[in-house]
């Protein structure tokens, strides 16, 4: 590999020729030498793990007790649901018995209870299903061993028999067996000559099409049984989809009900499905093929709820972990952590499902404190996922990790050394309030919203209206104005582009629907795009929600400002949002919140004050997951713009404790940073133990993050003393002072510069590539700068010898003293005399080339 | 690409070799005198009154300029002397009370006109930049009252320093943009600890240029910094920055006074309070807008403040008034005047008016500097809305209020994002409906001044069309000149009617000098009842930008720049067709060019007066040598009938510019063809004839036979044309197919009629049709009955009569 590289240099560069050479073995010692210093002991395999089993803090292994038959003194039975409420005739409730043992795992313990109904007049069991028999309560007893349980039965209207009802009954079906997929009949176009909307989104349109549509052709109300619907459905007629369920399913059932009774429309408005429960409400599965039932409980608006386990479509997050089957049964499979959901009518819920290998041996090591809040919602995690986290890194890595992550520099070589020798107890504390103070805090937080607001020129958007813009938001972050404030500015900005320059976040996207999805993205971090078209499949966001919160940005009014390159604005008071379906005027409606009163009003404005208020936890919370994300290379909810009911937080409590304290803290960063950086888990290495090796998601471990493009550039040019030029900034501006997404180098674009183009956070390329490597060994940036800034030539003139030039090197670009066998490495490939300089510089170029100085870790 | 790794001097001296071949070859004229001159900047961009200065005129060709035209008043021209080919030093005498701000220049050669530049005149000493001025330590200590000049390179900051005493007041006006060229200026006032103590990008009083006037927070020195306010700039982005304590007021109450008459207005906006002043009002015919700002001891402003002359009553607004006695209402005509000073404002004026009258309002308030985006409302004294307006003159309002029925009615005035500022003034006229005229040339190069000047070669012709831009009037215009530089005569056309456009030809006598002047050209309604005059106007773009070349700054002159220049050595005259063109027609107007010996360059020709609806090509071009050329007209079937003034422009390379010359004024017929011709449609099978039956309407009476002929055929098929006299009134044409033509619907036939009239012949296209060609039908079986034969016809069949012969022969088997 290395002499490949070598060859490449050498025939690119022929002016380089003998200084390449020796930069080829160099490049390899030193990358050798800094492998061997155990910094990146994750990455460098078998030797990292020795290193790690040395040297790490690992939790002490202690022989405990399988998780088995559990002390029954200490375990305890639940059964969900709380209650059972059965409200007609054919109204029925599935349940779920599960064993909590003492080590919190859990056991599905429903089909080896023995259930019985209290009172056997009020209500009976069949086949695990809790049936009506007249009205009254009664009790649903459960016994387990020892353990017993119980929960009240309540029927009413047990002589009832409610119709069919196409909007509650058979669409369901339809989502439940898949006909209204994407890939079948939810199609845009249909598929085979029949359209359904896609996850059902317009029930009206589909009543149309099954009954109005070809006529005599789909149902047939003579003989529903042999009607081509359900022909097709049970795949008794050639069915491109196949069997979709047998005859004696309550699916059929259902539907063949519906065909007898006439095929109805609902008279009327039919009770809405208000929200759904999955049960159990958690588990903690031990052993592969371990298994969970699942029930499902369906709200309606008009308060009566419904078993709805046999329509509801389930999902898993994670199958490598945990399964799924269509009948509602979680299956354990390999060691970890899965989310499963039930999705029925636009509503989707999930409970976590924790698989534990059947012979986990875990003790939480007692070493292990925490020193905030965020450490005990850690830890409380890690606990239940059997993790041990991995212990503290040492006071050179928090230096060079904590003043890249607060001010995008490294630590001079002066600050290194005097921070290890430091013996203060609280200097790490001390040294994040020090770097918190400083202006490259303030860049590092324009840049990353600069990024979120899209600030770059357009056609639209002048260059000078990005300068603007950037500015303001400068002086906002500057002038540490709360966040919650400058949004409300931002979303409810009015007046000329140049005069206010906030108004520019509305020339970065002028179309509506395409903002208020940007404005969900970056604010409340919710994908919504997929509900412009249809419900969202795997969240709780409908056409409804879509189209009312995208009203908010109807009645924006443009004009041409006093420069050409300038627009106005403003609240125009007047403009509608159309639900593209039913051509209804949709009243604007907070997402996921209540419907203000807009008349007269700016609706920008009524937004901004709900999406950046405390009524809004979203927004707070989505905020401290942003803020989560930049220290711990992950978000707790990952990606930091995909919160979604599929997409839950990786520890819940901890992001709803994050978004209260943030707003708590008034919308003030420093404080969240503070906390952040101050606690165990920011603090942790990025070495691993047996427990944590696999774990990406919790948090058990320092993740070893590249750098990313702006601030790997300003590294190396602090480094090597030198100064960068970009368009439209004065020279020695900074990368992560870049105004405009539109200026770029080669070397940014490499590194994965966002361009702003759009508010995604995958816009910014953390991933490193052989490009970058190719770039940073042949590449002009590290050479020329290394001569451009001529340190070596400095440490030379201050008569430095070359171990202290080397220790120079080390401290300034790795934050830490060469060991001793890296200095004996490099010295006994010297020449001196003449070459001295230029084999300093390829000590220096090599440094600068190896992975211990592009990750910070 | 080896040419730029090769090292050292042989590198440079090739390129420098390549850069000399290059540029000798067609950016620099051989010969001194160029036609076509250009101006391209006046530097200094400004000078002070009251003294005599050296500028410097660069463009191209201008190094035998004999004339400065000069738009303006004040300035006088002493003595101009040559540099070289494209430079000129130009000695000027500024009078003491030349009035200050933008003037205009132009050049004037013996081969032609420049476009006309700017340059300013102030009321400060100036002082120069010396780089490097980028920093606050390397800053320019000024004295107060002085301009700074100085260029703004890309990414360049210039610095400037001022001491002053605690509450001494600092005033700073920059022209940056309104210099004419692409900067942008941000301006910032820094203390002695880097802190920003004032700073100014954009200004509602000068646009892109800034206005910073403040009282010192504390003695010191205070730092001025100027540079591009998107870190642009470039060599030719001058600045001058007029430093001083003068009084830099941003409101003027009321924004507009009766012209010639003296007016107390009240200054507002300044940093030291507002103040009243009397000042003098324009003369009507004066060629300046704005009055001066001057103060007691703290002297007068560098720039003047726009105003309106208006003869209209001045009505300022008093205090809030919301509700107004019915008796106080305000009779129409009146111009309402006052401030929206907080936000949220809403001032209301109270106006009586008659049903049936029609009032203009128009709001004056972005147009005189002041921030206001004014909305305006009428109400009717119930509060019922019955009109608005917000933006019909740029930010300003502006509209026509048909008063609905007699009755007081309530003005109201607000800012569009209800903002409010002490100097958000504002000036809403209410007045009478008047006609407006001008007339302009209108532009043949979208960014430039190409050709908008008139430059007659001596002994030889030029010519323009000219617009009538007309407002509320209808009827024939005319354009008249006061006086022509001695040797031009001009003949003008007056309009067709209501018509916009029209031809005007200057002539140049053979012995008349090279001379010009600025020309006072008017136009005229041509009426005995109304008097509705114009004047010229002409607008120059100075300064173009992102997005899509939009305007930023220009000027506008109103006289037309006019000379005698050198004779050409080429003339052109055109014989105007003898026959008519006539509608859905084509004639040809013949040009025939008259070169001097020697010269045989080829020559473009354009048309550029088209009647309505008739077209031709943009340019065509007699080539090398050659001396005649037809120039091809096409009507389409909805010209204008009627005789219409023609003539056809020429230029050509001469001594490195282009040099243009006219033909005559002409004449064309436009008129109706001479028959119409109804083609029926015709269907035939392979190799088999077809008959195009075709009726004609004879519309004109002509002698002699007039030809017609059948185009747009498949191929694979021949006709013969055919001739036809004044009364036919039918012709058949055989068409012949054969077994290559194409089977399918032809739909391109058309007849073509060449009349028979004159030496120029005018074609005229008619009779559009349609040809069905078929397979033929495979052998009809032996044993079949032959088909019954079409009966015997006097007259050839139509395409239907010829189906229905066949339906019925069927029919009859």
């Amino acid at each position: 590999m290395t002499f490949k590289i070598n060859s490449h240099v050498m025939a690119k560069e022929p002016g380089m020729l003998s200084t390449t050479i020796m930069r080829g073995v160099l490049l390899s010692a030193v990358c050798f030498l800094l492998a061997a210093s155990a910094t990146l002991a994750q990455e460098t395999g078998s030797a990292a793990d020795a290193v790690a089993a040395a040297e790490a803090p690992v939790a002490e292994i202690v022989d405990t007790a399988m998780p088995g038959p559990a002390d029954p003194a200490v375990a305890r039975l639940e059964i969900f649901p709380s209650g059972v409420s059965l409200t007609s005739a054919g109204d029925g409730q599935t349940f779920v018995v599960q064993r909590i043992e003492p080590n919190g795992t859990t056991v599905d313990v429903t089909a080896e209870a023995t259930v019985s109904v209290a009172d056997a007049a009020i209500a009976r069991l069949d086949a695990g299903t809790v049936l009506p028999v007249t009205s009254g309560q009664t009790r649903l007893v459960v016994a387990v061993g020892e353990l017993t349980a119980e929960i009240p039965v309540s029927v009413t209207a047990h002589d009832v028999h409610p119709p069919i009802s196409f909007r509650n009954d058979i669409m369901p079906v339809f989502s439940r067996a898949g006909c209204n997929s994407g890939s079948c009949h939810g199609a845009a176009r249909g598929k085979d000559g029949f359209r359904l909307s896609l996850y059902g989104f317009d029930p009206a349109g589909d009543f149309h099409r099954l009954t109005r549509e070809m006529p005599g052709r789909r149902i047939n109300l003579a003989t529903p049984e042999e009607c081509l619907l359900v022909n097709k459905a049970t795949g008794s007629v050639t069915h491109t989809g196949g069997t979709l369920f047998e005859r004696d399913s309550r699916l059929y059932e259902a539907m063949v009900q519906w065909l007898k009774d006439g095929a109805p429309i609902d008279p009327g408005e039919v009770p809405a499905v208000t929200s759904i429960d999955i049960f159990p409400n958690a588990a903690v599965l031990v052993g592969t093929d371990a298994t969970q039932k699942l029930s499902v409980r369906a709200h309606y608006a008009d308060g009566t709820d419904r078993d709805v386990t046999h329509l509801a479509y389930f999902m898993t997050s994670n199958d490598n972990s945990v399964s799924v089957e269509q009948s509602g049964k979680a299956i354990a499979k390999n060691r970890g952590e899965s989310f499963v959901m039930a999705r029925f009518d636009t509503h989707t819920e999930g409970i976590p499902v924790i698989v534990l290998p059947a012979d986990d041996q875990f003790e939480w090591p007692a070493d292990v404190t925490g020193s905030n809040y965020i450490d005990s919602l850690i830890h409380t995690k890690l606990k239940n996922l059997h993790i041990a986290p991995s212990g503290v890194c040492s006071d050179a890595e928090f230096i060079r990790r904590v003043s890249i992550d607060i001010c995008g520099v490294v630590p001079t070589s002066a600050e290194v050394t005097g921070f290890v020798e430091d013996p203060a107890s609280d200097k790490r504390a001390k040294l994040v309030d020090a770097l918190l103070e400083r202006k490259e805090f303030v860049d590092i937080w324009v840049m990353k919203w600069s990024e979120l607001l899209q600030i770059r020129s357009t056609q639209i958007v002048s260059y000078k209206a990005t300068l603007l813009y950037y500015n303001w938001l400068q002086k906002q972050i500057q002038g540490n104005v709360p966040v919650d404030q400058m949004v409300r500015e931002l979303l409810s900005s009015e007046g000329g582009t140049f005069t206010n320059p906030a108004t520019n976040f509305y020339e970065a996207e002028r179309d509506t629907l395409k903002l208020s999805e940007n404005v969900a993205q970056v604010f409340l971090g919710a994908r919504i795009q997929c509900a412009q078209c249809h419900n969202h499949p795997f969240d709780r966001w409908t056409m409804n929600d879509y189209y009312q919160f995208a009203a908010f940005f109807s009645q924006i009014g443009r004009k041409p400002g006093a420069d050409p390159r300038e627009q106005v604005v403003f609240n125009s008071g007047g403009g509608e949002m159309k639900h593209p379906v039913t051509g209804a005027n949709m009243p604007p409606k907070f997402l996921g919140g209540e419907m203000p009163d807009v008349a007269g009003k700016d609706r920008r404005a009524e937004l901004a004050g709900w999406l950046a208020s405390r009524d809004n936890p979203m927004f707070a919370r989505n905020l401290a997951n942003i803020v989560w994300a930049h220290f711990m290379g992950r978000g707790i909810v990952h990606e930091v713009d995909d919160v979604r009911i599929s997409n839950p937080p990786s520890n819940g409590p901890l992001l709803e404790e994050l978004g209260t304290r943030f707003a708590g803290y008034g919308f003030d960063f420093k404080q969240l940073v503070r906390d952040i950086c101050n606690s165990r888990v920011y603090q942790l290495t990025t070495v691993t133990n047996p427990t944590n090796k696999l774990d990406e998601s919790n948090f058990s471990h320092a993740a070893l993050r590249r750098i990313r493009a702006e601030v790997m550039l300003d590294v190396i040019s602090q480094i090597t003393e030198t100064e960068n030029k970009f368009r439209g900034l004065p020279s020695g501006a900074k990368a992560v002072e870049i105004a405009d997404g539109n200026t770029s180098s080669y070397f940014l674009t490499t590194f994965g510069r966002a361009t702003r183009d759009t508010v995604c956070s995958c816009e910014v390329k953390m991933e490193p590539n052989l490009s970058q490597a190719l770039h940073l060994i042949n590449g002009e940036a590290v050479h020329a700068k290394i001569t451009q800034g001529n340190v070596i030539g400095k440490l030379i003139d201050q008569g430095l010898d070359d171990r202290a030039i080397i220790r120079e090197i080390w401290l300034r670009s790795l934050a830490r003293e060469p060991s001793e066998t890296e200095i004996a490495g490099l010295l006994a490939t010297f020449t001196g005399g003449e070459a001295r300089k230029a084999e300093l510089e390829d000590i220096f170029w090599a440094v600068l080339n190896s992975r211990e100085f592009v990750f910070n870790h | 690409m080896q040419l730029f790794s090769l090292p050292g001097s042989r590198q440079v001296s090739r390129l420098l070799l390549a850069f000399v071949i290059l540029s000798g070859g067609f950016v620099f004229p051989a010969n001194s005198s160029g036609s076509d001159p250009k101006l391209t900047v006046i530097t200094p961009r400004g000078v002070q009154r009251g003294a005599q200065h050296t500028m410097r005129f660069t463009g191209a060709r201008i190094g035998d300029a004999q004339e400065v035209f000069l738009y303006q008043p004040g300035v006088t021209i002493d003595e101009i002397r040559k540099v070289d080919d494209n430079q000129l030093d130009v000695v000027v005498t500024v009078a003491g009370d030349c009035t200050i701000g933008e003037h205009l220049a132009q050049l004037r050669t013996p081969r032609g006109i420049s476009d006309y530049r700017s340059f300013y005149v102030g009321l400060f000493a100036p002082v120069e930049e010396v780089e490097p001025n980028n920093t606050q330590d390397q800053a320019l200590t000024i004295g107060m009252n002085v301009t700074c000049s100085g260029v703004v390179t890309t990414e360049d900051i210039d610095a400037w320093t001022v001491e002053l005493k605690q509450g001494q007041k600092l005033s700073m006006e920059i022209e940056a943009l309104r210099l004419g060229f692409l900067l942008d200026p941000a301006i910032s006032v820094i203390d002695e600890r880097r802190f920003e103590v004032a700073s100014s990008d954009d200004s509602p009083l000068f646009k892109q240029d800034g206005v910073i006037s403040f009282l010192a927070p504390e003695d010191g020195k205070y730092t001025i910094l100027v540079r591009d306010s998107a870190y642009g700039g470039s060599g030719n982005s001058h600045y001058r920055l007029h430093v001083g304590n003068f009084p830099r007021p941003t409101a003027v109450l009321p924004a507009g006074g009766p012209p010639g008459s003296e007016l107390d207005v009240r200054f507002l906006g300044d940093p030291s309070g507002e103040f009243a002043q009397k000042i003098s009002v324009p003369a009507a015919d004066s060629r300046t807008d704005g009055i001066y700002v001057q103060k007691g001891d703290e002297g007068t402003t560098p720039s003047l403040f726009n105003f309106r002359k208006s003869d209209l009553p001045n009505y300022i607004e008093q205090a809030q008034l919301v509700d107004w006695p019915a008796e106080s209402a305000l009779p129409l005509p009146q111009a309402f005047n006052g401030v929206v000073g907080a936000e949220r404002e809403e001032d209301w004026y109270l106006f009586s008016a008659k049903k049936g009258e029609v009032w203009e309002f128009e709001t004056f308030a972005q147009r005189l500097g002041s921030g206001c985006d004014p909305v305006i409302d009428i109400f009717k004294s119930d509060r019922s809305h019955v009109a608005g307006n917000d933006d019909s003159r740029g930010a300003d309002a502006w509209m026509r209020f048909p008063v609905p029925e007699d009755g007081n009615y309530y003005l109201r005035v607000r800012d569009h994002l209800s903002r409010g500022q002490a100097d958000f003034f504002y000036r809403i006229e209410a007045n009478h409906i008047t006609p407006a005229l001008t007339v302009s040339i209108p532009r043949i190069d979208r960014y430039s001044q190409t050709l908008q000047t008139i430059c007659v070669p001596a002994g030889n012709r030029f010519a323009t069309v000219m617009n009538v831009n007309r407002a509320d009037f209808g009827g024939v215009v005319e354009v008249l000149a006061d006086s022509l530089p001695p040797g031009i005569t001009m003949d003008a056309r007056p309009t067709e009617g209501n018509f916009n456009v029209l031809p005007v030809v200057f002539s140049a006598a053979p012995d008349a000098v090279t001379a010009g002047a600025l020309v006072n050209l008017r136009a005229r309604l041509v009426s005995e009842e109304q008097k509705i005059e114009g004047r010229f106007s002409n607008f120059a773009d100075f300064v173009n930008g992102e997005p899509n070349n939009a305007v930023y700054y220009g000027a506008t002159v109103d006289q037309l720049a006019m000379a005698v220049t050198k004779a050409a050595p080429f003339s052109i005259e055109i014989r105007s067709p003898s026959a008519p063109l006539v509608r859905d027609g084509s004639c040809n107007v013949h040009v025939v060019l008259k070169r001097d010996e020697g010269f045989t360059a080829p020559v473009n020709l354009r048309f550029p007066f088209r009647p309505p609806g008739v077209s031709t090509n943009y340019q065509i071009t007699i080539p090398e040598g050659q001396t005649e050329i037809d120039y091809p007209l096409n009507a389409n079937g909805n010209a204008q009938t009627g005789k219409w003034p023609v003539f056809v422009t020429g230029f050509s390379g001469v001594e490195g510019g282009n040099l243009w010359v006219s033909s005559q004024m002409g004449e064309i017929q436009v008129g109706e063809p001479f028959m119409k011709i109804t083609a029926g449609r015709s269907a035939t099978e392979q190799g088999k004839v077809a008959q195009v039956v075709c009726d004609i309407e004879q519309v004109v009476a002509f002698e002699g036979d007039a030809t017609v002929q059948l185009l747009g055929l498949p191929p694979g098929t021949t006709v013969e044309q055919k001739t036809v006299k004044s009364d036919a009134t039918q012709i058949v044409f055989d068409v012949t197919t054969t077994a290559e033509t194409p089977v399918g619907n032809h739909k391109s036939l058309f007849c073509q009629v060449t009349n028979p009239a004159g030496v120029d012949s005018s074609v005229a296209v008619t009779g559009k049709t349609e040809l069905q060609v078929t397979a033929p039908v495979p052998v009809a079986d032996a044993t079949a009955a032959p088909a019954a034969p079409p009966p015997p016809t006097e007259r050839p069949l139509s395409r239907l009569e010829q189906l229905r012969a066949m339906s019925k022969g069927s029919g009859s088997n």
